[in-house]
């Protein structure tokens, strides 16, 4: 396994308390491989794919947890040896909101180049070269590279920070809601770019969003996630065709599809509180399939077939 | 090409509005009556003096009234007050606008000229010496400790900072100068509490202007104090605002030095509004501070504007008026000039 993440927990100190974001989620990435992490906003995706790159805010506290990348204990390095060794140069990210991720006054080309430069210490002429063939590899014209960030589309920046993301030629790339800015021919075109990247490259994503019918598209494994814990996790096609977590049902249930005779329906109630989670399983207020000791007990990691779910259901 | 089109276009509306702001301070003057009335009275002053003189030599009252008649008719053709005020006045600004400042009327230089341009070449000096220096040195402690305070932004040491400064921000520039005077020149007879010089001045060139120095430091002490708040707190909030952008957290997840992120990614898009604050508060202070050189003694353009609006000297006040305005225009020129340099989303 390139990446196994074990029991990462997090909590966010907030004027009203403590907030868990993240609780033990544990999950392995082997090269090459796509995890597609599912779930509504506010259910912790965006703190993993930051816990990973050690940038979590400084009101975040990292409870519990390891991570190892090919041997190496992410959290456990030195900040300045993590900035050297893996932040960017083995991990990389693209995130949430390309609209705002490029610098407004410098040209775009140049914030491309910047780690080459600051990272493998490259002669700028180098870098910058590097950079076009970057800006070529995700179907852009090698003219942008004298762009600024405001001359240029929404999906021409969404391309411009995945060139980014790829420059130092990394093994992981987490993508947090790569797409959900933008039109959906457009999310077409970039789902089908990361694709092409991905085999071309033999990349593993990360790849962060709340709409699972996107992350099916791209992922070869998928994890569900729910008031920042992976409820499911298993390959794609078993956790699609054949769900076993009620979260991960009703979530199938309320996508509209054309070809059912049969109207989408919806979760009741909402996300829990994560400052006051309800008590035993946190999905137990909305769930149809609730038992006695839901309410009770935090609910264990169990196989069932291929997937693994953290449900009271499948305890024998 | 298109910038220079853009930015003589500019240039012209600034004209523009240097030309209205003199329309209006003469409309305002001519259409009250108040420059009427001003002249008047000088003409009457004048009048008054003449029949004392004269009652000497002219026993005929007749014979007097009659001379005194004749005289009030020259002063009236001299000061243009046989003429409606918008015949007179926009002369004025033709005047002006050509550079010419003309003279005062009853205000004069410490040399004794009274032509407005000897009157502000003295006065300019001073209030530099003063309130530029003052707001160059609040200025830049501004910018030094706004960017400290952002970095380190909700620990104590910010808060501390943040409440210290607003205190500074909310003081009273000459309620400080007095207390300032009274504690620092009277009680401890550190500084000297007001003038320039000490009388009898150094002969000593060095020794002058290390009096001169020395008795800036005190308005200088409270122009700064006073303002530096201010300072910190506006450059702190920019700084904090662009700190929390997305693309600066992409700019550390790239591994970017937290040195390179500071200058590329914060300071340099901060930039323009700081710059903004500090080049517009350079022309501003060209046009002295009233209450501070009041309190302090000290003969500046604060001062200068003072007295004319006291002594109702039309041509200092209008003349006067331009030069602030023509300042800013200029200052706010180079600005824009600066602002495509520094933000290329700013294209006109």
């Amino acid at each position: 396994m390139m990446l196994e993440l074990k029991d990462l927990t997090v909590n966010y100190l907030t004027d009203r308390g403590r907030l868990k974001a993240l609780n033990k989620v544990s999950f392995s990435l082997s090269e090459g491989e796509a995890l597609g992490v599912v779930g509504e906003s506010g259910s912790g995706k965006t703190t993993l794919g930051l816990s990973l790159m050690r940038l979590l805010p400084k009101n975040a506290e990292l409870l519990e947890g390891k991570a190892i990348f090919n041997g190496l204990d992410i959290f456990g390095l030195l900040e300045e040896e993590f900035r050297r060794k893996i932040r960017w140069k083995k991990i990389s990210m693209v995130f949430q909101g390309a609209m705002n991720s490029l610098n407004p006054v410098i040209k775009v080309g140049h914030q491309v180049a910047e780690p080459l430069i600051e990272h493998e210490n490259l002669p700028k002429p180098e870098a910058y070269r590097r950079a076009e063939e970057a800006l070529e590899q995700v179907g852009l014209n090698r003219q942008v590279f004298h762009c600024y960030p405001h001359e240029l589309s929404g999906g021409m920046k969404q391309r411009i920070v995945i060139a980014m993301a790829l420059i130092l030629s990394p093994k992981i790339v987490i993508l947090d809601e790569p797409t959900s800015a933008l039109d959906v021919s457009i999310q077409a075109q970039i789902i089908n770019l990361l694709k092409k990247l991905k085999w071309e490259l033999s990349l593993s994503f990360i790849f962060i969003t709340h709409d699972i019918s996107l992350a099916s598209d791209i992922s070869d494994r998928i994890a569900v996630v729910y008031a920042g814990e992976i409820v499911e996790i298993g390959p794609s096609e078993d956790v699609l065709l054949n769900p076993k977590h009620p979260y991960t049902k009703e979530l199938l249930e309320s996508i509209p599809r054309i070809t059912l005779d049969k109207l989408p329906s919806f979760i009741a109630g909402s996300p829990p509180d994560m400052v006051d989670p309800p008590k035993g399983c946190k999905f137990h207020p909305r769930c149809p399939e609730v038992m006695d000791i839901c309410y009770r007990e935090e609910p264990k990691d169990f196989t069932v077939s291929k997937q693994r779910v953290r449900c009271w259901l499948y305890n024998d | 090409m298109i910038v220079g089109k853009k930015l003589a276009l500019r240039g012209i509306t600034l004209l523009g509005v240097l030309f209205s702001v003199l329309l209006l301070v003469v409309v305002t003057l001519g259409a009250t009556g108040l420059s009427d009335n001003m002249l008047k009275a000088i003409v009457s002053d004048q009048l008054r003096e003449l029949r004392t003189s004269l009652a000497q030599t002219i026993r005929d009252p007749l014979e007097l009234e009659k001379v005194l008649e004749q005289r009030r008719n020259q002063l009236y053709d001299f000061y243009g007050l046989d003429e409606p005020w918008y015949n007179r006045l926009p002369d004025l600004i033709i005047r002006v606008l050509s550079l010419d400042l003309g003279s005062a009327r009853n205000l004069k230089s410490f040399s004794g000229s009274s032509k407005v341009s000897d009157i502000v070449l003295e006065r300019l000096p001073n209030t530099i010496l003063l309130v530029t220096t003052a707001l160059i040195i609040s200025g830049l402690l501004g910018l030094y400790f706004g960017v400290k305070l952002a970095i380190k932004a909700g620990t104590k040491f910010d808060r501390f900072f943040s409440y210290l400064s607003s205190i500074s921000y909310a003081l009273p520039t000459w309620w400080l100068g007095i207390i300032f005077i009274l504690l620092l020149a009277f009680q401890l007879r550190i500084f000297p509490p007001t003038g320039m010089y000490s009388s009898p001045p150094p002969s000593d060139n060095l020794l002058k202007f290390l009096d001169l120095l020395w008795h800036a430091s005190l308005p200088i002490l409270t122009l700064v104090v006073a303002s530096i708040g201010g300072w910190i707190y506006s450059v702190r909030t920019m700084v904090l605002n662009v700190a929390q952008e997305d693309f600066v957290t992409l700019g550390r997840a790239k591994g970017l030095k937290e040195s390179t992120i500071m200058k590329r990614y914060i300071i340099r898009v901060a930039a323009p509004p700081i710059l903004t604050g500090l080049i517009l508060g350079l022309a501003g202070s060209l046009g002295g501070a009233i209450l501070t050189e009041t309190v302090f003694g000290w003969p500046g353009m604060g001062r200068l504007y003072y007295d004319a609006i006291l002594a109702l000297d039309e041509n200092v006040i209008i003349a006067l008026t331009f030069l602030f305005t023509l300042i800013y225009i200029i200052a706010r020129f180079i600005l824009e000039a600066l602002y495509m340099v520094l933000d290329p989303r700013v294209r006109y």
